[in-house]
Order: structure tokens, then sequence, then C-alpha cells
């Protein structure tokens, strides 16, 4: 440990006691309570936890962007030995963006729509720098040359809403590196974006950060994101730090349950856990409730006792260096070597042809196309976009298919086709015997009572003006299958069932936490006793901890009630826990489907090698691989070609023939099916790099 | 979030209690409520009958009191009493009666000097006009047989420069009522179950007798005098302008609350309609709300009402005509996010039927916006009534004229004078009106805020 | 900057907005002016039904004069045929006066004291609407927003007299009434004032709620990330969106206008269009009244149209629906 005054003399930036209260008409929101660190020059923090924990109001309070009636600040920050909470106003504007600069979660709504993307990311050096308007046009065109967006003196003059999520970010990134500021705050700066853009973010925030020397805080709710990127970690829960350690000393020995729960609630991709997943009990606490005395986290913690109920801890350096505010020094290890030796090497052999049931639900050359708008009276019409093109797949009985793809690449549509909500223009989905889409509507709704959905948005998928019980009980009545205080009886068995407690019977889903609301989702969709579920991606806006918990709840119905399960995810760790088989989707088509542990082993088209490698893995030992692809941005779907491998554009291994041919799915002889003419060559020629040098680094 | 304590909220009395809590709005709900009551229960609160008429009493100001009788009361023995309801109550009422008499002359200047004197009825021409030998008193008579300012007991003179204070500065021609008083009397009437018992005149008995409202000085039953209070006033033809404001404020709120509805149930049906049916149906059908957007309905409103008489059921639908494009907007608009929200496609899976779909899933939803519209339409739509009753398009019903707010407006505003002297005619009516519609507009406003997520702000 | 310069700026999606706006608006104006002429047709007691017994001779050659002879159809094809000339036909009131030289004579009036009122209600609205956003939640605000709403709920034909009360017989600062020209401006500050007031407050809550809504998004917080000073974050980050629904709003609020004037011009003596329609109206004189229809409806599509077009150089993200 350095003395005092040398410390001082490192440090860029030193939170002590920082303090931010919401006035609320529940209550004071105590959002931070009493959060202190320092960041020094050229360091790289990541501040992480859930959702409600005040990591974003630290770094919003930083900067001082919290204000208003309703907000209460209290605390110091120092920055370059100066206090930023005093400081006035006009010298608090000259170190805004100059000199700590700030990359926000959304970039769709962070950017200015009514302005060009050059004015806005020449502003912050028109100002601080006092540039002419020509030297801020050449060092806006640099800055978006470094950040990666292709053809820069052209896309000065467009607008934020031309652009797709993943340049918007860029472009944020260009606009706060451009004063060459020695901090960045970055919150969230990836969770709107899809996970090959995430990487590619990441790296590029990486790169810039060495190439400046700049110090970086990270807020993020993703341990996997910060393993490659950060030098050290704070975890807040519940408004404090419950830890502060160096990166590789957290992920090998979190010393707070709380941390180490995390870490253990997060599904990993590269191995299987057995048995159900690891999940938190419980909720977040509730910060307008009075902290009274003893520790935050105490109801959740699998290892409290007497003691942590009435002493409250304090942030405290223990022997091995860490900073942590548990009553105990406790040695949990991590949880991950744990379940690390759980993998089941002999699953791949599983994967043979026999014994295999039969498929209950099957789709073959699936078609859905949504049309283009415009066109009334005068107007151009825009093509009409095919969101499902030639789908073929199959579902077993009591099995789980894993349906992944990244946003946009119409694995939603296709859940959506498949129940009927959506018209398909061709194809079959069978079911037991009947096709679907050529059943009338009367015969297409018995048939639907055997297949049921889990949508995403568990609080916008249930009406807020019905009570709970009125909700899970819906499909009895539309079915006339039960009424009055017979559904009552029915919602409170399925309330049970999905480990909800009678009492939320007569409340309304705004009641409800996130995570209950799915619960009450998945009751509704099991009144019918269907036999098919298709779960739209159903834990993707839940916490990390209370994604387990659903994930869990959800195969445990399986196994109880032989379901069988379409699990659609963009989330492959997630799938990886619950999936049988793995189909991954691209631009409305399928290019890649098997048992799901070959997937993840041996994946064969080259978009889910990217997929896969694309992943932060939760764990700063294993060496983050990073396929960048081709393209570097997502390219949009109406612009894709009309004949060719529609991923051809992206793909690191393009040939002509992708270009003019579209691959179909190919057998390989067992179960396992790839859209790519040459995915043998690449995966199998020892000679090949596995990931070419020069793409990984542009 | 888990269980809050206590009792389960719905989302509805979520609402209201964040509405009472709003300030604004709350006030503004006072508002419309207390307007409503009064105008509501007019009929039974109101001291006076609208349209009764005293001309004798012309426009007088707010405070004002008088006898309280009809314009001619008739009393004749073993009859029933034709006169107000109280003095039938009464049982026994003494009336002090003064026959007053006028004349009203016209008198014209010209170059400066009177140039002709003469009783007006009959055109009988004068030399001399000596308005201080009578005992009464001398007025100008406006246009309508309105009493003008009280003049100065003066002689005027053929021939002579009229002395001062007669004419007014340019005036050439005025027409001056004189009135005269004569000896007083007293009548003492018995009235039983209606049915005038005896009539007595100076203590002597009479079988019948007309008292005439101008004549009559006061009205006594036992220790109690009658009198009628105006509290805001009288108009120009004697008529009480609070019971005026209260009638008035029927009519107003009337048109304004059904034209609301009208437009409710036009908008709500072709908003909800292409919002159900979406994409080309939805283009087409607000391709026409653009269109019509653009028509200044107010001139056809006013050639329908000129055209087609200035019926209140044409009115009705007229108004309501050209309110429901918003209303169909704001429907259609709110359909289109429900239909995005999964809750209906889960509905749909759970197999809902399109009845279903719509009233147990769409329209309890939409309410808010539909409400803290339609809130707002009916301050709109009062004003639009009463801007065609002040330019003269008064609506009737059956032929008649029914004053609304703006038709009392539009009279006080011609009833005001030169100098402003009979403001009560206009400000009051002026006063109800921008009091009523401010609370609607608050109550709208506040109810805006508490309803729409969108404007909803923390703490 | 000219219009051509405008559109020139305009690419893609905002183009055709703009060129689909200004094709949709002559389409408009004749659907107006046919429901006008056919409501006029249809009416009961008819417009050209005479009121007074004539001789058949001469009411043969009324009716030959106005067509009433010819079938519908050649009545509404010589109509708009002699509109699409410039020709609104004779008064049917005033003997000697064709329509065009009474619109001539009294319009220049009318939008003398609009382009006044305009101007007032745009500048006071906005300025308060900006006001108030920007020190939101204070009691300036719920004052600013108070006046806003008594603004709104007092209609321009009380206003007019309250101001006449006050201004002219108490103060007398202004003329009565009465109306002297671009001469004599005293005389149209009233008239203006009272025909701008309600439209000045509902400018104002409709600026305060767009700024409002651009304040609190998430691209002026990162504009104020970036060290800007306050007054760019709002004069070049916000006003922009804000002023929105003003924009939108401009198009009915003319119309509104317009209709306003017809009281604020009767209120006023002011020779204008406005009294004209009211006095043809209550007349009769059918000619006349198509004639002043068209014009303030063809002014009415004009503000819509303009109103629409600024929103598509305001807003890039315009897109026709």
């Amino acid at each position: 440990m350095d003395s005092l005054s040398s410390m001082k003399d490192k440090s860029l930036l030193r939170v002590r006691g920082l303090h931010v209260n919401y006035r609320t008409e529940a209550g004071l929101l105590r959002a931070v309570n009493g959060v202190s660190f320092d960041i020094e020059r050229g360091e790289s923090v990541a501040i992480v936890g859930e959702s409600g924990c005040g990591k974003s109001s630290v770094a919003l309070s930083l900067l001082g962007l919290l204000s208003g009636r309703n907000i209460a600040i209290d605390g110091r920050i120092e920055f370059s030995g100066m206090d930023l909470r005093t400081l006035p106003r006009h010298r608090l504007q000259s170190i805004r963006g100059h000199k700590i600069a700030m990359v926000f979660q959304d970039p769709l709504t962070s950017l200015n729509p009514y302005l060009r993307v050059g004015t806005q990311i020449s502003e912050p050096m028109r100002y601080h720098l006092g540039f002419s308007k020509a030297e801020a046009r050449a060092h806006t065109i640099d800055l978006l040359h470094a950040v990666g967006i292709n053809d820069p003196a052209a896309s000065l003059k467009r607008f934020p809403h031309e652009f797709s999520g993943g340049m918007r970010q860029r472009t944020m990134i260009a606009a706060a590196l451009s004063c060459s500021p020695d901090l960045l705050v970055a919150d969230e700066p990836t969770t709107a974006l899809d996970v090959t853009v995430q990487a590619q973010i990441l790296d590029l925030i990486r790169r810039e950060r060495e190439r400046r020397e700049m110090s970086l805080i990270l807020i993020t709710h993703d341990l996997g994101v910060v393993a490659g990127l950060c030098d050290r970690v704070i975890v807040m829960y519940g408004g404090q730090v419950v830890e502060e350690s160096s990166a590789e000393q957290l992920y090998a020995e979190a010393c707070h349950p709380y941390t180490q729960s995390l870490l253990r609630a997060i599904p990993r991709y590269d191995f299987k856990h057995s048995g159900p997943l690891f999940s938190l009990d419980g909720q977040p606490p509730d910060l307008i409730e009075n902290l009274d005395g003893g520790c935050a986290f105490e109801p959740r913690c699998e290892f409290r006792k007497d003691k942590c109920v009435s002493e409250v801890p304090v942030l405290r350096l223990d022997s091995r260096g860490r900073k942590h505010r548990c009553l105990f020094e406790l040695d949990l290890g991590t949880g991950l070597n744990v379940t690390k030796c759980h993998v089941d090497e002999s699953s791949i052999l599983k994967a043979d042809l026999t014994d295999r049931p039969d498929a209950i639900l099957t789709v073959e050359g699936l078609e859905v196309s949504y049309d283009g708008s415009g066109g009334l009276w005068f107007g151009r019409r825009e093509p009409a976009v095919k969101a499902v093109n030639c789908v073929s797949l199959s579902l077993r009985k009591g099995e789980t298919l894993g349906l992944v793809g990244e946003s946009g690449c119409g694995k939603s549509t296709l859940a959506r086709a498949v129940v009927g909500l959506v018209g398909a223009q061709a194809g079959k989905v069978s079911f037991e015997g009947n096709d679907l889409l050529t059943l009338s509507t009367a015969a297409l709704r018995v048939v639907r009572r055997e297949i049921q959905l889990i949508f995403q948005d568990p609080r916008s998928s249930l009406n807020p003006r019905l009570k709970a019980w009125e909700l899970v009980s819906e499909p009895l009545v539309n079915f006339g299958l039960a009424k009055g205080a017979a559904a009552l009886r029915e919602a409170e068995r399925l309330m049970e069932l999905v480990g909800l407690d009678r009492s939320g019977l007569k409340r309304y889903p705004h009641e409800f936490s996130g995570g209950q609301c799915q619960r009450l989702g998945i009751a509704r969709a099991l009144a019918l006793n269907p036999k098919v579920l298709i779960c739209d991606e159903p834990v993707s806006s839940l916490d990390v901890s209370i994604q387990a918990q659903i994930l869990n709840l959800l195969m445990e119905l399986q196994a109880s009630f032989e379901l069988s399960l379409i699990f659609i995810s963009h989330d492959l760790s997630v799938v990886r826990q619950i999936s049988d088989r793995v189909a991954v989707m691209y631009q409305g088509r399928i290019v890649e489907s098997a048992d799901a542990e070959e997937i993840y082993q041996k994946p064969k088209h080259p978009y889910t090698r990217a997929l896969l490698s694309a992943i932060p893995i939760p764990d700063p030992t294993v060496p983050g691989i990073r396929c960048q692809l081709h393209s570097p941005e997502e390219t949009a779907v109406s612009d894709r070609s009309g004949d060719g491998c529609d991923f051809s554009p992206r793909c690191p291994w393009t040939r002509d023939r992708c270009r003019n041919e579209i691959p179909i799915l190919d057998h390989d002889g067992s179960e396992s099916q790839v859209a790519c003419f040459f995915w043998k060559q690449h995966t199998e020629d020892p000679t090949r790099p596995k990931y070419p040098e020069s793409i990984a680094h542009r | 979030m888990g269980h809050a304590p206590g009792k389960s909220r719905s989302p509805f009395a979520r609402s209201i209690t964040a509405l009472l809590r709003n300030r604004l709005a709350a006030a503004g709900l006072f508002l419309v409520v207390i307007m409503s009551f009064f105008v509501t229960v007019a009929p039974w609160l109101s001291p006076d009958d609208p349209t009764e008429i005293r001309p004798w009493l012309g426009a007088r100001p707010p405070g004002f009191q008088h006898p309280d009788c009809k314009s001619e009361n008739t009393f004749s023995v073993g009859a029933q009493a034709d006169t107000t309801q109280q003095i039938l109550e009464a049982g026994e009422i003494r009336f002090a009666v003064e026959e007053g008499d006028s004349v009203t002359y016209r008198v014209v200047v010209r170059r400066g000097i009177i140039h002709r004197i003469m009783v007006v009825e009959g055109a009988v021409p004068m030399d001399t006009l000596d308005l201080s030998q009578f005992s009464g008193e001398s007025y100008e008579l406006l246009e309508e047989d309105r009493i003008g300012r009280k003049l100065p007991l003066v002689a005027l003179n053929r021939g002579e420069a009229p002395p001062q204070g007669i004419f007014a500065d340019g005036q050439r021609v005025i027409f001056i009522r004189l009135t005269q008083v004569s000896v007083p009397s007293v009548y003492d009437i018995r009235i039983e179950k209606n049915l005038v018992y005896s009539i007595d005149q100076d203590g002597e008995s009479i079988d019948g007798i007309v008292l005439r409202g101008d004549t009559i000085k006061s009205i006594t039953t036992g220790d109690r005098e009658l009198v009628r209070f105006h509290w805001l006033g009288t108009d120009e033809l004697g008529r009480d302008v609070l019971s005026r404001i209260l009638y008035g404020g029927r009519i107003s709120m009337l048109v304004g609350i059904t034209a609301t509805l009208v437009s409710l149930v036009i908008g709500v049906c072709y908003g909800a309609a292409a919002g159900y049916f979406g994409g080309r149906t939805d283009r087409f059908m607000m391709s026409i709300v653009d269109i019509l957007y653009a028509i200044p309905f107010m001139f056809l409103v006013i050639i329908l009402l000129v055209l087609f008489g200035r019926n209140i059921i044409i009115l009705f639908v007229a108004l309501g005509a050209v309110q429901w494009l918003t209303m169909a907007r704001i429907v259609r608009g709110q359909i289109l996010t429900l239909k995005e929200m999964e809750f209906i496609d889960a509905a749909r899976v759970c197999g809902a039927q399109p009845i279903t779909l719509i009233f147990r899933h769409l329209i309890p939803n939409c309410i808010g916006p539909i409400v803290i519209y339609a809130t707002l339409t009916v301050p709109v739509v009062i004003l639009e009534e009463s801007f065609l009753a002040f330019i003269g398009l008064t609506v009737q019903y059956q032929g008649e004229n029914l004053d609304s707010w703006g038709a009392l407006i539009q009279q006080g505003m011609q009833a005001l004078g030169a100098g402003g002297e009979r403001h009560w005619l206009l400000v009051w009516p002026a006063l109800a009106m921008a009091t009523t519609l401010f609370g609607f507009n608050c109550f709208g406003d506040g109810l805006r805020d508490c309803l729409d997520p969108k404007t909803r702000r923390v703490g | 900057m000219g219009f051509r310069t405008i559109l020139r700026k305009l690419q893609g999606d905002q183009f055709r907005y703009v060129v689909i706006r200004l094709i949709q608006a002559p389409v408009v104006l004749l659907l107006l002016i046919t429901l006008s002429f056919f409501l006029m047709r249809f009416a009961p007691g008819g417009p050209f039904m005479l009121e007074q017994r004539t001789d058949p001779v001469i009411e043969q050659a009324i009716r030959a004069k106005y067509l009433l002879d010819k079938p519908l159809s050649y009545q509404y094809w010589s109509f708009v045929k002699d509109l699409l000339r410039g020709d609104l036909g004779p008064s049917f009131k005033h003997k000697n006066r064709t329509v065009n030289e009474i619109i001539a004579a009294t319009l220049p009036h009318s939008i003398y004291l609009g382009v006044i009122a305009t101007l007032l209600a745009a500048f006071l609205g906005i300025a308060a609407g900006l006001f108030s956003a920007i020190r939101h939640d204070t009691s300036v605000d719920y004052g600013l927003m108070a006046c806003a709403v008594i603004g709104i709920s007092l209609p321009t034909f009380v206003i007019g007299p309250l101001l006449q009360l006050s201004f002219s017989i108490y103060w007398q600062w202004f003329p009565l009434a009465g109306y002297e020209g671009m001469a004599k401006p005293s005389y149209i500050i009233l008239p203006a004032l009272s025909l701008a007031l309600p439209f000045a407050g509902r400018i104002a809550r409709l600026m305060r709620a767009g700024m409002l809504d651009v304040l609190n998004a998430d691209f002026v917080r990162t504009a104020r990330a970036k060290g800007l000073p306050e007054t760019i974050v709002i004069f070049r980050h916000t006003i922009r969106g804000g002023i929105l629904p003003v924009v939108s709003y401009l198009g009915p609020a003319i119309a509104q206008l317009v209709t306003g004037s017809l009281v604020v011009e009767k209120i006023f003596q002011i020779p204008g269009l406005g009294r004209e329609f009211v006095e043809g109206a209550l007349n009769r004189d059918y000619t006349l009244v198509m004639g002043t229809v068209i014009v303030y409806g063809a002014l009415i599509i004009l503000f819509n149209l303009l109103s629409d077009i600024m929103y598509g150089v305001l807003d890039p993200r315009v897109k026709y629906v």
C-alpha cells in the first residue's frame, strides 16, 4: 500500500462519501449511499452492479449532470485537486467534455436527432479548444476514421437516424474523445447493442484508451464486459460499494457473497452447468425503505449469521488487499471453478440419431414478409422486407430448441408466425399433423391451446388494468374452461406452480417486480396445459440474478410437464444452459443448426463462430478471441444483396461463389446443418489460422 | 419493488389519487364541479325567472333591489290571483302604490338653438318646456325605450340656446322622459288557497285591481317586506343578470357536452377502426383526416346555421363534426401504440376473440387519452358556440332564442354604453364563462399530467 | 433563404414529404369549394329562391343570370371555370359591386390585422413558453402558465371589450374603435392584441410542453456532458425540437385566427373581410359568402402547407405516411 501523499499525486479522481437521494412520491430514495473511490491516471475501473444499485447515479453525479429540485447530492468529488461540486458553473463546463467526457447507454436517444453528426462531434472542439470550423471539420474526419466509420467526410453531413446502432455509438465515442479527455466515463456503452457490435465497440474503447493513456470508468451490469477491459472493479449493491479489488483478484477470489453470487449466476457459453443454475433468491433492496441497520445484502445472503442483522458492515481492507463490505472474511473461492468441472464431455456422444422422439412441431420453408410503408398517394413504395426467409426446423417432444440471433434477424417474427400472430406468405407449420397455416380461424384457435408464447417484456405483456388472477386465468375464461371462483382457484394453483405467493392474486401488474411479472406470464402460458411453449427472449430484460431464477423455473416446468420448448434469445450463454439443440438465425435464414454441445464446441458457420467469439467471458484468464467481422457494421436488412450469401459482406472468408449463390442448409450426415459452402475448409484446414489475424486488428 | 404493504390499488385508483394531488387539476375539477352544479340546479337555485321582463327597471347595477312583483299583478275577488308565487303564499299582503305618469318630449337643436320641442305622443308642438314645474324627475330616453342619464330640472325655450346639461357634445336630438308622481295609495289584499278573498283600497273594499309593477313602491306581509334582490343587477329589460347567467350556462354546457359526445362517438369509432385495421386502411383513413384538417369548418358551420336554421340539434352535430378529427387522431395513435404492446399479442395467443380483445384489452387502455381530450374539447365547443352566438347566430329551439353565455356577452357589449356605464352586463357573463373554461382547461391539463405516462416525471 | 434553396437542402424523405404536401393543397381547396357549393345549392329556402314575389320575366332573367336554369353539373363547372379565371361573380346584395371588388377592398385590412396579431401571438407565446420551460417547476413557471390558461379561457370577444373598457375608456391610451390603415398603428394595437392573446396562451403551453420534452431527452444530457454553455444547449440543441409542436399548430392556429378576426373586426369596426363575411352570411349574400370562404380557405390551406413544410425542414426524421 502506497503512502497517502503519493496516492494523492497519482489519483486523478477522488470520490468521498457520495450520497445521491431522490425525493419520490413514495419517499426518499437513497440511490447512492456513501460511495468513495479513487481513479488513478491511466487506470481503467469498472463499476458493476444490477439495475437500481446506484451505479448510473454515481456516473452522472461525477459530471454534475444530476440536478433538479428532487435530487439531493452530498459528498466530495475531486478531479485533479478541484472539488467539482463546489466549482463555479463555467469552470465545471470547461471540464465537462474537455477533461472528463462521457458516453451514454442508448446511442439512439443520446444523439440529437435534429443536428448533423459532424456538428455534434465537432461541438466540444469548437467550444473547448477554440477550433475554427475548418480545423474542427478536419479533426472530426480524423475522429470518425479512428472510430471506424466508413467515408467520414460524407458521414459528417448525415443525421443520427440514418446510422445503425453501432455507428451511433461510434459517433458518441468520437464526440467524447474529441478533446482527448483525461477521463472517459462510459455508462453501459454496449448494453443496447448486439453482441458482435458490442465486441467491436469494446475493442474500440480499449484501443483508444491505450493510445491516449486515458483513464476509464466503465459502468456496467455485465461482468463479462469488464473482464478484458478494466484493471480494477468496484461492485455496488443497494447504493453502496460492497467490494473493490483488482480484476484478477475479483474473478479469482471474490470475497463478498454478493460478488460471488453474481459471478456464479452468469451463464457461461464456454461450459454447461449441470443441474439448475445458481440463482440468487429474493429481490434487490428497496432503497426507499430506510436501511435499518444490518447488512443490505443480508436477506439474500446464503452465509448470513445473526450478527448480519444487527451490525452494519463497513468497507474494509482485508488481509489480501481487497476491500469489501462484509462482516466476515469468507473464503469463497469462485463459484466458477466449482461448476467448471461439471462440464459434460460426453454430451456430444449423446447426439446419435437413434432414440430421438418424434417431432411435435415442424416448420418447413416458412416465409414472412412485412409490407413496406408509404405508397398510398404518390410516394415510392418501400420494398417488402422478408423477415423470415425459407426457414425450416423441427421441435421434438420434450426437447428444448434454442433459437439464436442478433436483433432484427427474424427470430421473434418466426415465433409469432408459428403461433399465427403474423401471417406467413409461404411454407408449412405442422403441429401434430395439422398445417396451422391452412386451418380455419376456429380450428386454429383450438390448436393454439397447445402452443403458448412467453414474451420478452414481462410488463408490457400484462394488461395493466387486470388483476393477477384475471391475467393468469384469462386463457381458461377465453376457452370457457373456468369462470369466477373456479378461475380464481385455477389461478391460485398456477401461481403456486410458478412460485408466486397467493397474496398476489388480487394485485395489479405494476405491483410486481420484473421477475415476478415474468412468472405471471409463464403461469398464464401454462393455464391451458400446452404441449409447446415458445419463449421469446424471456429473460433478456431481467437482471442476472433474476434471470437464473426464471431459467431454473422453465427447466423445472419442462421436466414436470413434458413441455417442448423453443427458446429464443440473443444471448448464446443463456441458450446453452437450457437447450438440447440450437439453431442460429441470420437475416431471416437459419445458417446453422446442431446439437447444443456441438454448436458451442465445434461451430461451423462463420457467423456462429463470430457470435461465439464476440461474447465477453467473465474471466480475465480466458483470452478473449476477438473475431472481427469484415464490415464493421451490421448491414441493414433492406440493403442486402438479392443473390449470394446474406453473410458474405461481413464474412472474413468470403469468396466469389458466396456473392453469387445462396447457400442452403446442408446436412453433414448427422443432425447438424450448415448453410455455408466452405465451412469444411475453414474449420478443418489446419494450415489456416483459426481467425485471420489481419482482420482481428484492423 | 415487491408487494407493497397495504391494500392493492388499481391503475384507476392510482390515477384518481395522482389527479387529486395535482393542485392545478384539483382546482380545475373544483371549478368545473361548482359551475356544473350551479348551472344544473339553476331552476331551484335561481332567484328569478330569466325571461321575466321588467321594462320600468331598465339596467340596474349589482345589488339593486325592488318590490318583488310581476309587471302586471291581477287580483279580483273570488278568482285566482295572477302574481308571483311568494305573494300567493303570503296570505295577507299590503301594496304601497304610487301611480306614476310619464310624458316623453322630443327636443331638436339646430345651429346652437332649440329648434323644436314637441310631445312625442300625438306630436304636439310646444314653445316652452319647464321641467322644474313638475314634481317628478326627468331622464334621457334612449333607443328601445331604455332610460338614460338623469337630466337637471331646467327650462327649455324654443329659439333660445339650450341650458347646460341637457345636450351631450354634438347631440342634436334628445328624447326627454318626464315622470310625475301622483298620490300614493295602499292596497290590502287577502289571499287564501290561491284565491283572492278580499281587496281593500285605502280601507275601502273593491272587487278587483290590476297593479302595475312600475307603480308599486313596496310590498309587505306582516312585518316582512317582499323585495327582489338582484345580486348581479339587471339588464336593460330588467331581467335578473344572475338568473340569465345560470340559465345561459345551461345552454353553453349542454352544447359543450353534447357536441363533445358527438365528436367522441365519431372520433373514437373512426380512430379505433383506422388503428385496429392498420396498414393501408389506416393510411387512407388518416389521409382523409389530414385533408379535412385544412378545411375551415367554422365557416361551414356558419353557412350551415344560416341556411338550415339555428336549430340546436344542427349545432350539436355541426360542432361535434368539427371536433372529431383530433379525437380520431388521438385514438388511432393510442390503438397503434397498444397494438405494439405485447399484452395484446398475449391475449390473442390466449385465444381471445376480437370482441374480448377490443372491449377487455384495447378500449380500457385507451380511456385515459380519450377522457383527457374530451375534457379539453368541452371548453373549445363552448367557445365556438358563444362565438356563433356573438356574431348573431344564437341557437334556437322550436323557434325560441336560447341565450347562451356568448349571447349574454354580446348583449352586454351592446348595452355597455359609450363610457362603459353598464359594465356589469358584460363583466359577469364573461367572468362566468371564463371561470368555467379555465376550470375545464386546468382540469384537462392536470388530467394529462396524471394519466399520460409520457409527461409523468419523478417527484 | 429562398424557397428553392430550402427545397434543395431537403433530401430523400423530407423532399418527398414536402412535394406530397404541395400536391395535396389544391385538392383540399377544390374539396372545400365543392363542399360549400353544394351546401348552398341544397339549402332549403335556397339562396336563389327570391324573397319577394317578382315578375316571372324578371325571375326568369335572374335565373338565367345565375345559371339556375341549367343542370347542376353545368352550374358547378361554370362556377369552377370562373373561379380559375379569378372571377367570383357579382355580389348578391350589393347590386353594383362584384365580389372581387369587395374582397380587394377589404382583404388587405384583414391581412394587416392578421399579420400583426400572428407576430404578437408568436412572440409572446414562444417567449413565455421558453421561459417557463427553462424555469420549470418554479413560481415563474406557474405564474406564466396560469396566465396562459386564462388567455386560452378568455375568448376574443371578451378580451376585446375588456381591453376597450380599460385601455380606451378608462385610461384612454388607445382609440376605442375604428381603423385608419397603416398610417395610424395605434388603431390596430387593441384589435391585434385581443386577437393574439388566446393564441399566445396556446402557443406558450405548446412551446413549454415541447421544450420540456426535449429538455428531458437524453441528448440534452449529452450536450451538457460535452460542457457546452447552457445558452448553446438551449438554443442549438433544444429549441429546434421544442418548437415543433408550435409549428404543427400553425395551420390550425391560422384557421382559428381567421375565425377570431370575424368578431374582432366587428367589435373594433375594422372594415375587413371578416365583417363582410358575417354580414354577408346574415344577409344571405351567397356569392359574397362563397368568395370569402374560398379566400379564407385558400389562406388556411396555404398556412397548413407552410406549417407542414417547416416541420419537414426542422425535423430530419419526418416521413410521409
